[in-house]
């Protein structure tokens, strides 16, 4: 076998070799990210498969997301219910004195009329209060006279007797409820009830 | 029926002057196909249409594959004799030779690929070495694999015509010589084949046939074309002609005395590199009695070359990955 010599200028030949490196380097990268590309559609078919052990965890965090989202709307109403007893309190401080009530009431029954209650709570719209008194008199005609006493004074916008019992030794059982709600012709007068924010 | 393409094995190119040859060998390197290309314009720059042109001889003729062994036209080969500092003294040859190559060429030393042959010691040469520096310049290099690559060839070697032309030969036993005597169109080459190596090259300028075939031409006043293709017939009845016999005659004398010459220059060397045999090959090897002329001026057994003589260096190429431990230029 004897020596042979390529006289291939060297520059040529350095241009073919970063030919050949730019070629393999091509097919590397197209080869590797070829390879991810199967690996990652593989790995993605996997796990949306039906048993694979991703959708049990997808199941379990969309139940807790569930859970989150119920206690979410429990919270809401919890919420307004707080807003309607501000609101409600706000009204309540800014109602004239309840004395003048008490004592227009404690006239009204004189002594003909013994109350066993007298409550007075916000509306269930907010709008104004529902005043429930009970108690007993002494006969049909003072509880109708103290029942209309009450619907006469204009302080309330319905005043409805709930019922009364049959007169005995102890005289007649009743109850009313009378209704306290803004008049919308005052209500431009009156001082506007502050919102929350 | 084959099922499977053959195992491709490069195309050995032999651009010469005249004519344009391939050759392609199997792997246990027996010649499978080969090509000849007779040039329209013999002695000029070998054109990228007639590349494209053999491109398409090629495919006809069964060759397979892209890559291409090319020997040089001698043209473009740079051949210098020079002398170096011994290998014992440490210096830097390779560079030294760069230099001295780049000086006799006037060229830049960055500027050309070669290869360097350690020639047989003259003597009272010295204490420097002789040697013998083969090269080709990069832009007629680059020229030349441009003009080829262009018909989708892929030039994977370059090699000077003597490389191509001892690859085709069975290399001598250890301590044995050969030699080989491409008998071409423009010129003759002789070169000396030791084990392994190339150690010798001498180039018989103006020895060829197409300049002995011009000359006689001229002389005469015959169609050198016409004379040319009779050439072809020398050894036959149709080629009996005067003017046939003068050139055969004229080209075997000069070869002759130029081998003979060579010869007695190795002789007086060290004595190591005289040839044991000598082969001819080229296209001028066919003419008739040639080998026995120059058997007896040289006084060494001559013979044409085994395979076809005109293809040996396209063949040498073709077997080159089997036959040569190649590697690139220094």
């Amino acid at each position: 076998m004897i020596g042979a010599v390529s006289l291939i200028p060297s520059p040529t030949l350095r241009r073919r070799r970063k030919e050949q490196h730019a070629k393999l380097w091509t097919a590397v990268c197209l080869s590797v990210g070829l390879l991810g590309g199967t690996i990652t559609a593989g790995a993605r078919a996997l796990a949306l498969s039906p048993g694979a052990s991703t959708s049990a965890d997808v199941a379990q965090a969309q139940s807790a997301l569930d859970a989150l989202v119920v206690r979410k709307n429990e919270m809401y109403a919890e919420a307004d219910a707080a807003d309607k007893t501000r609101r409600a309190a706000r009204r309540a401080a800014n109602h004239p004195d309840w004395s003048i009530l008490l004592a227009f009431v404690s006239d009204l029954c004189a002594d003909r009329i013994s109350l066993s209650l007298f409550s007075l709570e916000p509306a269930d719209d907010g709008s104004g209060f529902d005043v429930r008194i009970e108690g007993i008199g002494l006969n049909q005609p003072d509880v109708a006279g103290f029942v209309l006493g009450l619907e006469r004074s204009g302080v309330f916008r319905t005043t409805r007797l709930n019922g009364a019992g049959r007169a005995n030794s102890e005289g007649v059982a009743f109850s009313a409820t009378c209704l306290i709600r803004p008049n919308p012709e005052l209500e431009t007068a009156t001082v506007p009830v502050e919102e929350g924010p | 029926m084959r099922l499977l393409p053959r195992a491709s094995t490069p195309i050995g190119l032999d651009l010469g002057a005249h004519t344009i040859r391939a050759a392609q060998a199997d792997q246990s390197g027996s010649v499978i196909t080969s090509a000849a290309l007779t040039r329209a314009t013999p002695d000029t720059p070998v054109s990228a249409e007639e590349l494209e042109h053999f491109r398409g001889v090629l495919y006809r003729q069964g060759f397979i594959g892209r890559t291409a062994f090319v020997a040089l036209p001698k043209s473009i080969l740079m051949r210098t004799t020079i002398e170096l500092p011994p290998k014992d003294s440490g210096a830097p040859t390779l560079e030294i030779a760069r230099s001295e190559i780049a000086r006799q060429a006037k060229t830049d030393p960055g500027s050309f690929e070669f290869a360097l042959w350690d020639a047989p010691q003259p003597p009272k040469h010295g204490g420097s070495s002789r040697a013998i520096g083969v090269g080709c310049a990069h832009s007629d290099a680059t020229g030349l694999i441009s003009a080829i690559e262009s018909t989708n060839l892929k030039v994977a070697g370059l090699f000077t015509p003597s490389t191509a032309l001892a690859a085709s030969l069975t290399p001598p036993q250890q301590g044995s010589t050969l030699a080989a005597v491409d008998i071409g169109w423009t010129d003759s080459t002789f070169i000396l084949i030791g084990h392994g190596a190339i150690v010798f090259e001498r180039q018989f300028g103006g020895c060829g046939v197409g300049a002995f075939v011009a000359r006689l031409a001229k002389l005469r006043g015959l169609d050198p074309i016409k004379l040319s293709a009779a050439l072809r017939h020398a050894d036959r009845p149709e080629g009996n002609h005067p003017a046939v016999r003068e050139v055969v005659e004229r080209l075997t004398d000069a070869v002759a005395a130029e081998v003979r010459s060579s010869v007695e220059y190795l002789n007086g060397c060290d004595g190591v590199n005289v040839p044991m045999k000598i082969v001819l090959a080229g296209g001028g090897s066919a003419l008739p009695g040639i080998a026995d002329a120059i058997s007896a001026a040289a006084g060494v057994e001559t013979r044409a070359h085994a395979d076809d003589p005109a293809a040996a260096s396209a063949t040498g190429l073709a077997r080159m990955p089997r036959a040569c431990a190649i590697k690139e230029a220094a």
